[in-house]
């Protein structure tokens, strides 16, 4: 399968440094990531260097339902290449139909988050991998039972030996999963091509959206920098769902009631339907959502607060977020 | 000729008693946790996972029962402390701040498969000599409980298992002490086919962690082999939760907390040293 724009530029370039587990082979041709302009160096621990050989690894599995317990769903399944991948789905959907709390998060970038899932819960790329892949209504998987699959399976067996110069286990599938994502960036965009001098890269609308956005309405605040995240929780007004707590499940700090992780903007146009819990179909739903002031409940962000923006200003922040994909 | 030989022979007895004297005083005893399981006093059979056991006033088969030691210390009687090593490994972790790290983890770290019938753990060597108590921690503390353990390498405790989870993936940590079953509501004397008669108790996040002391003196034997003798009660873990009551029966910490805020404070009496015997 030939990965999507989203997920392109796998350059060649000097050896990386060995991982502090293992040393991959020397002669493999460490793999480089094209990044917009701004962003910080890909974070990749040293344990994790992207060899060609663990990335292509990872990929393969990614898109492969042999790691779910009735082999009919992959990572892919609710990650689509295709959608920066997340699935179009409000929420994900796992085997046998059964649906889960939350929205499938873009995995586009997700080598910089400090913090993985809404919740931030999970730490590790490699960690986190596990959580979907166990869940019983995501992937249900029998972790030994996928190790005998993929030990079973001649082509895997090699690559896994070319990777990791060894067979499958927990340590080897869970860093070719996470070894393949670090190396999902988003491409550059019109927002990137203006940033950086370009004067013809932002319609007039998107330019009017990008000074609300920055400015009046407030956006930056909470979706600010190259990956216009701050990476914090909050809560941004939407009304409860008494079943999902957010950050307040993992912290168990009754002030993180109802925060979720500020998701990063880019590839939004590409991302819905949005939230945590994929309620807004539209970018238009967003932005009235905030311009209407949130829910006003307690505990909502201080910054939250009612808009007044005209229907052409909202238009224009819906051309500014559209620039934020391609 | 014969008081040489008188000499040589006091010379020969003092050297010998000389040589066993530095033995005893230097030599290390070698240690092993020796785990006694139980529920609610009875003891737990591995052998046989259909057996009935009474917890939280209701029967029930036991399906999993696990638990973490670590930072296990000795006592000595003149202030000074042993703690107890392990194979050194270095693991990734994530901190709090989300920043990647590496942590190198030398302490003595168990992991306790009571469902899968272990109960001796090897725990290195210790001085000889005399001691007032030691303690222990249930569970795990700082940046260990921070470990991805999908990297630690396999066969140490802190690397995922593949038979019952001990990581939790989707909150950073591990599960401390895990117990679970399903219970015969039917009284029947067979565990009920409904899923609404499963159980689990896993208690985890570094809040949940806690040492234990224990003021039960022992001795350690110069060159011997001796056994640290734990209790490990997972019924008395249970006391005070009631699980005829649905909204008992499932535990994972942070999505019950009052039932986990029971278990811990059940912790020092559930898991208790006894003392230690010598091979």
């Amino acid at each position: 399968m030939t990965l999507r724009p989203f997920a392109r530029a796998f350059l060649l370039a000097g050896a990386l440094g060995a991982g502090a587990c293992d040393t991959p082979d020397p002669s493999s041709e460490a793999v480089a990531v094209d990044l917009p302009p701004g962003f910080a160096p890909l974070p990749v621990p040293p344990h994790a260097p992207l060899t060609p050989e663990r990335v292509e690894l990872g990929r393969r599995l990614f898109f492969d339902p042999v790691l779910s317990r009735d082999r009919t769903v992959a990572c892919a399944s609710c990650h689509a290449a295709s959608r920066a991948f997340t699935d179009g789905r409000a929420v994900a959907v796992g085997i046998g139909g059964q649906t889960t709390l939350r929205n499938a998060p873009s995995l586009l970038n997700a080598a910089y988050r400090t913090h993985l899932h809404w919740d931030g819960g999970a730490s590790t790329l490699e960690a986190q991998a596990l959580a979907p892949l166990e869940a019983e209504n995501e992937m249900a998987a029998d972790l030994a039972e996928v190790l005998r699959r993929l030990d079973a399976d001649v082509a895997y067996a090699a690559a896994f030996r070319d990777a990791f110069g060894e067979g499958p286990s927990v340590r080897t599938l869970t860093l070719a999963l996470g070894t393949y994502q670090r190396t999902l960036v988003s491409q550059t965009t019109a927002y990137d091509r203006a940033r950086t001098g370009d004067s013809t890269a932002l319609s007039d609308a998107a330019r009017r959206g990008l000074r609300l956005f920055a400015g009046r309405a407030g956006c930056a605040a909470c979706h600010a920098g190259p990956l216009l995240t701050d990476a914090s929780f909050a809560d941004n007004g939407l009304a409860r769902n008494p079943a999902d707590s957010g950050r307040a499940r993992i912290t168990l700090q009754h002030a993180d009631a109802y925060r979720f992780r500020v998701p990063s903007l880019r590839a939004a146009a590409t991302t819905a339907p949005y939230m945590h819990d994929g309620r807004f179909a539209t970018l238009g739903e967003v932005v009235d959502h905030y311009d209407r002031g949130g829910s006003g409940l307690t505990g909502q962000d201080g910054r939250i607060r009612p808009l007044h923006l005209t229907p052409e200003e909202r238009a224009d922040l819906v051309a500014f977020l559209q620039t934020l994909d391609r | 000729m014969n008081r040489i030989l008188l000499a040589a022979g006091a010379l020969s007895a003092l050297v010998a008693l000389s040589a066993c004297d530095s033995t005893e005083s230097s030599d290390p005893a070698t240690l092993t946790l020796s785990i006694d399981p139980q529920i609610n006093g009875t003891a737990l059979n591995a052998a046989n996972p259909n057996a009935l056991y009474t917890v939280g006033g209701v029967k029930t088969t036991v399906t999993g029962a696990r638990l973490y030691l670590s930072e296990i210390t000795l006592l000595k009687k003149d202030g000074t402390t042993v703690r107890l090593a392990g194979p050194t490994v270095t693991v990734p972790i994530r901190t709090t701040a989300g920043k990647d790290s590496t942590l190198t983890v030398s302490d003595r770290i168990v992991l306790v498969k009571s469902d899968k019938g272990e109960t001796s753990y090897a725990l290195g060597e210790a001085p000889a000599g005399d001691y007032a108590g030691m303690t222990y921690t249930v569970g795990l503390t700082g940046l260990a409980n921070r470990a991805d353990a999908t990297q630690a390498p396999a066969g140490h405790a802190l690397a995922k298992q593949t038979d019952l989870n001990n990581f939790w993936s989707w909150n950073a940590g591990y599960i401390f002490a895990r117990f679970e079953g399903v219970l015969d509501l039917n009284h029947d004397g067979t565990p009920d086919a409904d899923a609404a008669s499963t159980w689990e108790m896993h208690l985890g996040t570094s809040a949940m962690a806690t040492t234990v002391t224990s003021n039960t003196p022992f001795r350690l034997e110069s060159g011997r082999h001796q056994e640290l003798r734990v209790v490990a009660d997972y019924g008395a873990l249970m006391s005070g939760i009631d699980l005829s009551d649905a909204s008992q029966r499932k535990c994972h910490t942070m999505d019950n907390v009052a039932v986990a805020t029971k278990a811990r404070a059940n912790v020092s009496t559930a898991v208790a040293f006894r003392g230690v015997d010598s091979d």
